[in-house]
């Protein structure tokens, strides 16, 4: 079986993920930060230690890397948190349905409205477009690092600039930039990432990072295992955002996937990985029957992160990945949850089969999938 | 002997650990103070003094709750 579905989840995890996840499932066994015996304590630290990891990994502080169960949890407390009566958004025409799903229905509880600008190859033009579609009233820019179909980057930085000059709250929708792309708390006011996409953690986890400059209000209150006494949700991080007992394994274990890709550095994970997205198009576009959706090459690959869309000609996306699946190759078909993606590539009736490789791919089994492709 | 009452569990073992970088001694417990249920930094470093303690804490953004 080759698996290349690591946009939808990377696997395999590295080993010490593996490791690391069935140790914290005996040996951080008490519930974290509610009780004052050893073992509560002790799996407490070890859901710092990963907190810390994260944090420095993002260029963060502990108190403000926050857990979360996964990205799309993460976009609804950044989303909803900053909503305020009559607010208006920002959004990409490239997001994914877990940014734009609470954006709309923010926009909409709060009546307020939100403006969609369009992703250009060309940064300048981008940037404009969405100065563009800022207004006075508008609360936030959500953005993707970069599509999740097609894995075009947005211009970040120029964006993040763009926010601060206007005075708006950047969100960044990390889920298929995080652990590769160069991202940081420089990079947005709130990140948004997946825990078990390129950080290499277990399902069921994801981070808020923020620089605590813009308050959030909560979507869930809860208990804290603090400021006990009060029926009001604490207005200090991580606990404002951490109602309910965490996904402690998976946290922890999140912390051992950090620790790989820091120690591999995102750089050479993105470099490797796009070498076999370069292999795979230089092939895939000469085979006939082979409809690429977008090119990653030598030259335009700065602009890439690890993902390319393909179809057969001769068959729907659901029926080419089937085939594929058939062969032992693992992508995914349809619309990825992005619709508004595929309608700017014009694959909304059809959707596409998505090739996205992660650290542990080689040129072997992209070689291999180019035969299949061939074949079929 | 110095104790700190934080709220967080993050930023006590912020502070512990901060505080043992620095040299000084300390043990960091749950307790249930005027908040409610929340921790406490023991200094158990007989040199350590409350000045000092809330420098270092105030320098990593914790706020000094000596008692």
């Amino acid at each position: 079986m080759v698996y290349l579905d690591n946009a939808a989840t990377t696997y395999p995890k590295p080993q010490n993920v593996y490791r690391t996840w069935q140790s914290a499932m005996s040996v951080c066994g008490a519930n974290p930060g509610r009780s004052g015996h050893e073992f509560s304590m002790k799996t407490a630290e070890a859901v710092y230690k990963s907190r810390e990891i994260c944090a420095d990994f993002f260029g963060a502080s502990p108190e403000n890397t926050i857990f979360t169960l996964n990205c799309t949890h993460a976009l609804n407390f950044a989303v909803k948190g900053i909503a305020r009566r009559g607010c208006h958004f920002v959004v990409s025409d490239m997001e994914h349905n877990a940014a734009i799903r609470p954006v709309y229905s923010a926009a909409k509880a709060m009546d307020g409205a939100c403006t969609m600008f369009e992703v250009e190859f060309d940064t300048e033009q981008t940037v404009l477009n969405a100065e563009r579609a800022i207004t006075p009233h508008t609360a936030a820019l959500v953005c993707t690092a970069a599509s999740n179909v097609i894995g075009l980057r947005t211009p970040v930085n120029e964006l993040a600039d763009l926010c601060r000059k206007r005075g708006v709250c950047f969100i960044l929708d990390a889920a298929q930039g995080a652990g590769t792309l160069p991202l940081t708390s420089e990079n947005a006011d709130i990140i948004c990432a997946a825990g078990h996409k390129g950080l290499y953690g277990p399902m069921g986890t994801g981070l808020m990072i923020t620089n605590g400059k813009y308050p959030l209000s909560t979507i869930i209150e809860g208990g804290t295992g603090s400021a006990s006494e009060s029926i009001v949700q604490p207005d200090f991080t991580p606990d404002r955002f951490e109602s309910g007992t965490i996904n402690t394994a998976g946290v922890v274990a999140l912390g051992a996937g950090v620790d790989f890709v820091t120690r591999k550095t995102p750089k050479a994970i993105l470099e490797h990985e796009l070498s076999l997205c370069e292999l795979f198009c230089s092939a895939a576009e000469r085979i006939d029957g082979i409809i690429l959706h977008n090119r990653i090459t030598p030259q335009n690959k700065n602009r890439y992160a690890p993902v390319v869309s393909f179809n057969f000609e001769r068959y729907g996306s659901e029926e080419g990945a089937r085939l594929l699946s058939e062969h032992g190759f693992y992508m995914r078909g349809g619309l990825h949850c992005a619709p508004l993606a595929h309608k700017k590539i014009g694959t909304i009736k059809g959707g596409t089969i998505r090739f996205s490789p992660s650290a542990f791919n080689n040129f072997r089994e992209v070689e291999r999938l180019i035969d299949v492709l061939r074949k079929i | 002997m110095i104790t700190v009452n934080i709220k967080s569990f993050t930023a006590a073992q912020k502070a512990l650990k901060f505080l043992q970088k620095h040299g000084i001694r300390c043990v960091l417990e749950r307790s249930l103070g005027k908040g409610g249920c929340g921790f406490m930094l023991k200094i158990t470093d007989k040199n350590a003094n409350k000045a000092e303690v809330c420098a270092l804490l105030n320098s990593v953004g914790v706020p000094c709750g000596l008692s």
